[in-house]
């Protein structure tokens, strides 16, 4: 039941207006945010998190190169493309989960056999719950940030919990 | 219900933490690698005795994998040893704050003889997230700011 607040006509849940007086009632019944942080997740966007620039490399470059290039840049994703678009991502897992003991013998195989394919992506101005949300569902610990149909950069959970953290610290102080 | 409350109130048992998966230090990383694919676990816990002394995560499957290391190697030469641990009831916040500041991914819980009872994972400090705001996250639209191309109807 939403009671309009103009003329105190009851509505149904979700009414779009107020069957007597026509007034707009969406707002109402839009979820709201309770808490500071909560309201922070939902207002502050994916790129405050200051999105990685990702590591990428051609689909065709041997596993061995990618796997080193990982161990090096200390990072957790990198993303796949040809031709300057992305077609996977291969990350910390994949290489767990489908190279394993056998990485010795793949080596030389190019990571496009490897990788993930078509990835979850997330846009660079959508709220960070949208991020959250993602990576709760599929399990994710990386999501690409597109903008404009092209990969800006990686967000790791990592970069979430940094922000819940900090702002933790900031409501502490 | 305060989120922030939450976190520095409940236990971190309540962010889901799973059974702890063990193998001996003298265990080979061929073992080992083969036990976490079968599992499908992404880290494991190297106990000697019953008593955690390293941990061995994706991060260092990578590693290993990168380096080309023997496979018959026992998993005490590439563990991480000494690995930052909670302490059974230890709260939220402080899991997700030694999580952020080291950059862990998982902590395994322990008791006061050093024995593994869990191991925390951010993953579940995620789902614990969004089941704290329901009302804002699961009520998300698929697309963060849907523009239609086209008007409705015929």
């Amino acid at each position: 039941m939403v009671i309009c607040p103009l003329c105190q006509a009851e509505n149904i849940d979700g009414a779009d207006e107020c069957e007597q007086c026509q007034q707009p009632l969406g707002y109402l019944s839009r979820p709201r945010a309770s808490s500071p942080l909560e309201r922070s997740i939902l207002k502050d966007r994916v790129f405050s998190l200051g999105p990685r620039t990702p590591l990428s490399v051609d689909a065709a470059t041997p596993v061995a190169e990618v796997l080193r290039l990982m161990v090096d840049e200390s990072v957790g994703c990198v993303v796949i493309t040809r031709d300057d678009d992305m077609v996977g991502i291969f990350t910390e897992r994949d290489a767990l989960m489908r190279l394993n003991v056998d990485a010795a013998d793949h080596a030389e195989r190019p990571i496009r056999d490897f990788m993930t394919g078509s990835p979850e992506t997330i846009e660079l101005d959508a709220p960070i719950a949208f991020a959250l949300h993602k990576m709760d569902v599929g399990g994710y610990r990386h999501i690409p940030v597109m903008n404009e149909g092209k990969v800006t950069g990686v967000i790791s959970v990592r970069d979430i919990l940094r922000h819940i953290t900090e702002g933790l610290m900031s409501r502490k102080a | 219900m305060d989120i922030e409350l939450n976190l520095t109130s409940e236990p971190v048992e309540q962010a889901g933490p799973v059974e702890p998966l063990c193998v001996e230090p003298t265990d080979s990383i061929r073992h080992v690698l083969r036990l976490l694919k079968e599992r499908k676990a992404p880290s494991l816990l190297v106990c000697r005795s019953g008593v955690l002394v390293g941990i061995f995560t994706e991060r260092d499957a990578l590693r290993v994998m990168a380096r080309s290391v023997d496979l018959d190697t026992p998993i005490e030469q590439v563990m991480v040893k000494n690995p930052v641990t909670l302490r059974a009831g230890e709260k939220v916040a402080v899991a997700v704050q030694k999580m952020s500041a080291g950059g862990y991914r998982r902590l395994p819980i322990v008791n006061d003889s050093g024995r593994p009872l869990g191991v925390v994972q951010v993953s579940g400090i995620v789902h614990y997230l969004v089941e704290h705001f329901p009302k804002t996250i699961y009520n998300l639209p698929p697309v963060a700011h849907p523009v239609m191309q086209q008007r409705e109807g015929p």
